[in-house]
């Protein structure tokens, strides 16, 4: 899924862990760089208030196309967070994705 | 297990059907402020029921919903959108002063081999527990569970599919083909869902459901049945998340600012429009406030 608002874009990839859920990542960007990553889906995380911060955490985000999946991954990595239903490679695997992608475009 | 059978489990059906928004706000106070063991049943009328972590956006097909006076709701627990209407029952237990080290994986089984149970009491023999949150019948989903779990409070809510009109749920959920991945296949469509009256060829009273579910579930908890009342504190709870939580855009609608870009304005339009009480539901709350 792709959508555009102002200059920026917006692209989005998802993935279903097998047999599990699905994790659906959107990506917000300018011309080289993300303005905001959202990491929607329909998983179980614990604490949940913890992770309602970190995607409040990633909406803000910004930073280079090169650095996003290592900036998006220290933000999980800090916070002592379960998942039920997908992992912590799943998200990295579609954040991967949607900036491979941003950066075809 | 924690409880003894000495201990009772309070079951109560407490429903709003005509304000969906309430109906969910209610769950949320039942899982704060219940002192005991309560099994909540109820019923909802059309309502997506979206999961805490799901945009609207990317998973409500709005002008449909719009079309067919279907309402929009998120719940606090995770998990994915749902369909309700009077044919769909749904279960709620908290398990307050649960100090248990079971996580929300192991909670899901209890409760769906419970559900398991309740659907043989009432004739269906076939159905079984399917991780995680699910429970089936011949690879068809009967009923889905949502958790949530501190480290002294356990809550699992589900729904009952006993006589859907489960047509409207490929009308007014985006479903996309990642998801159906590992889900039956029939007759070059795919069907994910089923109900009690589909699978028994024929009609269930409710109370015979709410009876199966709350007999089910206190027995595998080796708790004794009572039913109860709604208290009064119980309701101020839920009117005070109602006006600031559930009757709100900016929790229903959670996600959609940063991904409008991806819906018409139309489809916007439309969001809003299902995501909020409408004067007739208001009505419900003035009643209860009064």
């Amino acid at each position: 899924m792709v959508g555009s608002m102002n200059n920026d874009k917006i692209v989005c990839e998802e993935k279903k862990h097998l047999g599990g859920k699905m994790v659906k990542v959107c990506i917000k960007a300018g011309e080289n760089n993300v303005k905001g990553i959202i990491i929607t889906g329909d998983f179980f995380a614990e604490p949940e208030e913890k992770f309602d911060e970190i995607i409040r955490k990633l909406i803000d985000l910004e930073a280079g196309l090169d650095d996003a999946l290592t900036n998006t991954m220290n933000i999980f990595r800090n916070e002592n967070i379960k998942l039920y239903g997908i992992s912590l490679e799943d998200i990295e695997d579609v954040v991967k994705r949607a900036i491979t992608r941003l950066k075809r475009q | 297990m924690l409880y003894e059978m000495r201990d009772s489990l309070r079951v109560i059906i407490a429903e709003w059907p005509q304000n969906q928004f309430f109906n969910l706000a209610f769950e949320e106070a039942i899982y704060l402020e219940a002192k005991h063991p309560t099994l909540r049943l109820w019923r909802n009328d059309r309502a997506v029921i979206i999961g805490r972590y799901q945009s609207p956006v990317l998973e409500v097909n709005a002008l449909e919903a719009k079309k067919l006076g279907v309402k929009l709701v998120r719940r606090f627990t995770g998990g994915g959108a749902v369909y309700h209407d009077l044919g769909n029952v749904n279960y709620a237990l908290t398990l307050p002063n649960y100090e248990s080290e079971l996580d929300i994986e192991a909670m899901f089984k209890i409760v769906g081999e419970a559900v398991v149970e309740a659907l043989k009491s009432l004739g269906i023999d076939g159905a079984y527990y399917r991780p995680l949150n699910d429970v089936e019948v011949d690879g068809l989903k009967i009923s889905g569970m949502a958790a949530s779990k501190t480290s002294k409070r356990a809550f699992i809510h589900g729904a009952m599919l006993v006589s859907s009109d489960i047509s409207i749920l490929w009308r007014i959920l985006k479903i996309s083909k990642e998801k159906l991945s590992d889900k039956k296949l029939t007759e070059s469509k795919v069907k994910r869902v089923t109900t009690v009256r589909e699978v028994l060829n024929k009609d269930v009273s409710l109370n015979e459901v709410y009876e199966a579910i709350a007999n089910a579930i206190a027995k595998k908890f080796a708790l004794k049945a009572e039913w109860g009342e709604v208290k009064r504190d119980e309701i101020k709870k839920s009117l005070d998340l109602y006006r600031r939580k559930y009757s709100r855009l900016e929790w229903n609608l959670s996600y959609v600012n940063e991904l409008k870009a991806l819906i018409s304005k139309e489809e916007e339009d439309a969001l809003k429009e299902i995501s909020i009480p409408d004067p007739v539901q208001e009505r419900v709350i003035e009643w209860l406030e009064a």
